[in-house]
Parts: structure tokens; sequence; C-alpha cells
């Protein structure tokens, strides 16, 4: 049989998050504009049984893909709910890009950027960027780096039984809330030439916050904290039933309920007004707020305050309430759930450029 | 077109410079008047699709639609979404573009991180 040709793209971006997993799949045009086209699954990755083999876990054609890390196949994907013991905790962990199941929701992704560029059993990524919070950036980008480059197989929805190898040529990981404000300045490219910006970036897992002025950004000013969405959910939960925290689906609809300023959300036919929990919400918000505040020191000299992530609206409203004298300069991105993917790809088409002789 | 001489036909094309492929698709063409009439026609039913004149055969995003440019050993298919596509209301500039605005450049991105928590 003629092998086939690899096919390669330039530049993609990853963004595995707590809830979700978001990636790019390269530029499209839509009307007269190239826009970056991005599509997510969500962050779980069921570990399958060892006696199941790859036919039967991919009978039926789910939305997704096996994977294996370390000998231990996992489904990631769109339908990755399918296969879950319905226990799926979501554990904030300061080295969650060094996991296992990070690594697989990274090769799942993989499977979505071969299926839209249209691959055979070979892929190759020019460029890879992926991104980390600033609390674990300087111990793990050098080693998530590494463990993203290289070949990396996938089974070939092609061909039952086949392999499909997807080979990572250059991977760099950038500071997470970079990607958003990047996004940011494709539109407001005056962000980077004057004035303190602040990005405040709520994830799943970690609250986020980036200071630059200009081009240069502020280290000392800058940080990390491991309370965010997530913690919010949990203090729901953790009041109606601990157990909760285990299942993946509940801790969702609790926290799209308190993303969208619901008043209640229903699990197993029981509705569960939201009031009763205000304050255990505000306080994971008050304190991851706190260390913020405190790291920046004072907030007078601040331009602009970009509000990014799933968080984004949440943290906003709360901020806004908190501080009214800073209501001028806050800002809501207009795409939180996808700016960083989007902003590290741009970084990836950056650092891809040719130099300059 | 069937009564346009070559002569009096002036098409002209800008390539953007984060899509190599193309430009290489069209130099390497033997016949690069066909291929650009080609893009062009896709960009036509792009057109149409987009404002709603004919049906989004196969795409499966509200918005999001293939650019007819695919890597570069494929060959240009019609317009087929495999996966849900998220679109922004504006358009993301070209890296040159981009870096020429911002005055970004790749030391920005890998500039050692002096944080310390």
């Amino acid at each position: 049989m003629k092998p086939e040709s690899p096919v390669t793209v330039d530049v993609r971006a990853i963004d595995v998050g707590y809830f979700s997993t978001k990636l790019t799949l390269g530029r499209k045009l839509v009307g007269d504009n190239s826009t970056i086209a991005t599509t997510l699954f969500p962050s779980l990755a069921p570990r399958l049984p060892a006696n199941m083999s790859l036919q039967t876990a991919l009978h039926g054609k789910p939305d997704g893909s096996v994977v294996n890390v370390d000998d231990v196949n996992y489904f990631v994907g769109r339908d990755a709910s399918l296969y879950s013991s319905g226990r799926e905790p979501r554990e904030v962990l300061a080295d969650y890009s060094m996991t296992d199941k990070y690594h697989a929701l990274m090769r799942g992704a993989f499977h979505y950027i071969a299926q839209d560029a249209k691959a055979g059993n070979e892929l190759v990524i020019r460029h890879l960027v992926l991104g980390l919070p600033l609390n674990t950036f300087g111990e793990n980008r050098d080693k998530l780096a590494a463990r993203a480059t290289g070949e990396h197989l996938l089974p070939d929805p092609a061909n039952p039984g086949a392999m499909r190898r997807v080979t990572v040529e250059k991977a760099s990981v950038i500071v997470q809330p970079q990607g958003a404000l990047v996004s940011y300045g494709a539109t407001h490219s005056q962000v980077f030439k004057e004035g303190w910006v602040l990005v405040v970036d709520p994830g799943g897992g970690t609250l986020d916050w980036y200071v630059a002025r200009g081009r240069l950004p502020n280290w000392q000013r800058s940080g990390a904290y491991p309370k965010s969405m997530l913690a919010c959910a949990y203090a729901v939960a953790d009041r109606i039933d601990p157990t909760w925290r285990d299942n993946f689906e509940i801790i969702e609809r609790i926290d799209k309920a308190i993303r969208e300023n619901a008043p209640s959300f229903t699990t197993a036919g029981n509705v569960y007004e939201l009031a009763p929990f205000t304050s255990g919400i505000e306080a994971v918000l008050k304190e991851s707020t706190d260390k913020m505040v405190a790291r920046l020191g004072s907030m007078d000299n601040l331009d602009l305050i970009l509000f990014t992530g799933g968080g984004a609206k949440v943290y906003y409203e709360f901020f806004k309430a908190r501080y009214p004298k800073l209501g001028k300069i806050l800002c809501m991105d207009e795409d939180p759930v996808f700016s960083n993917v989007k902003g590290f790809h741009v970084a990836g088409e950056i650092m891809s450029k040719p130099k300059a002789a | 077109m069937n009564d346009a001489s070559p002569e009096e036909v002036r098409v002209r094309v800008t390539v953007d410079s984060d899509t190599p492929e193309l430009l290489q698709r069209l130099a390497g063409s033997k016949r690069q008047a066909r291929e650009i009439v080609y893009l062009l026609r896709l960009g036509l039913q792009m057109e149409k699709m987009l404002s709603g004149k004919v049906p989004m055969v196969g795409v499966t995003a509200d918005v999001g639609v293939q650019a007819p440019v695919q890597a570069s050993n494929q060959t240009v298919t019609p317009v087929a979404v495999a996966a849900p596509v998220a679109v922004g209301s504006t358009g993301i500039p070209s890296a040159e573009a981009f870096s020429e605005m911002s005055g970004l450049d790749a030391d920005y991105f890998s500039a050692p991180v002096t944080y310390q928590d």
C-alpha cells in the first residue's frame, strides 16, 4: 500500500483547562476577515478498562479518541462522558500540566486538529503553543514543552486497528493571560504602547493575573492563586452533598448557574436555589481577589483592567461592586473562553516568523 | 468572462503572508490563472453561503466555514467543517500586521520570567 504523505500545519495552540480544553484549527476566512477557528471539548479523560480493545472502545464512532499515556488508555473528546464512571474528580493540582490526564487531553486536541486538517495517518504540527499559569510557569515550562514535542500515536479513525502519527516539531509555552492580552491587542493595539494593563483571568482551577506596561511585563505584580470558579462550585456542592465534588456533571451545572447568574440549578429532578449559597461563593471570590490585590499593591495607576477566562463575568461583576471607583477602566473580553488560545496561536505565528536579517 | 480577452482582464491577487502554502501552490501551479479562478469561485460560493443566499451544506457551525486554503499537500475541496467553529466578530490580523501595529516580536513571549511566589 502506498504510504500517505503527511499533512503539515504551521501553527496550532491548545489551552488545557480544568473545565474544558480549547484548541485552534488555523486561520479561516469569514467574509473579508481572517480569523482563527477554535473548538473545545470537556476536560474529562475517563480511564478505559485494561481489557477493553480499541475497536470496542471506538465502536459506534464516538466523538473523540482513545489515547494512550503510560500504557493506560483514556477516552478524550466530546463524548467522554459516555465512558465515565460518574466519578471524575477535578482536583486543582500545582503540577496539573505534568499529569497523565493533561497529557491525554492534549492528545485529544491533536485528534481534533488532525480531523480538521483532514490528515490521514500522519500529521505534522510545525509549532504548537501551550499556556501555563504564572505560579507553575517557571517550574514546568521546559518540561511541558519537552513532553509535547515529538511523536504522538492516536488511533486512525479511517483505518480501524491502524494508528495515526502526530509529530510536533516545536512546542512553546507562554504565560496564560498573555494569550488574552494578545487577542485583545489584535483590535486594541494601543495596549502594547502605553499605560498599565491588568489582565484578570479566572479559569476553572486558578485565578491568574498579569500586569504590563506597554510591552514590558511586571512579574512582581503578576501572579496566580489556585482558587477560582471550581472552588466557587465546590463551595455550593460542599453545603449540599460533599460527594458531588467528584461528579463532574453536577459541578458543571452549578458552575453554569454561577456563571450565568441563574437563580437555581437542577439535578436529579430537584431544584436548588443559589441564593442560600451566595455567601460561600462570595467568600471564594473575596479570598482570591484579595490575594490578587495584595500582590498588585496599588491599583490607582492602572489604565485598563481586562477580564477574560470562563469566570470573567463573575469576577467582573464582583470587582465592579467592590471597587466602584475603577468602573471606568474595567473591560470585559468579547470572547473570554477562547481569547487565551487565540492569543497563543498569534504568539506561535509571531515566534515562527523568520527573523529579519 | 466569455468575451473578455486576456489583454483586457487584470486580476490583482493579494496573498496573505501567513498562508505560505497558498503562495507555494500558486507559484508551483502550471495553470495559475485557472487556480486563481477556482479560488475566486470558492470565495464567491462562501460569500453566498454567509449571506444566506445558498444553504450551508456540510457546515456544522453557525457562521464558521473552512477557508479554501488547505495544507500544502492537499487538494482544494468544497467547503466542509468537521467540528463546531467559534468565530469572533472581528478578524485577527496576520502575524506580520500584528507585529507591525503592536511592536511585539518573538522576544516578548520568550523573555525570561522573573516571577517568585
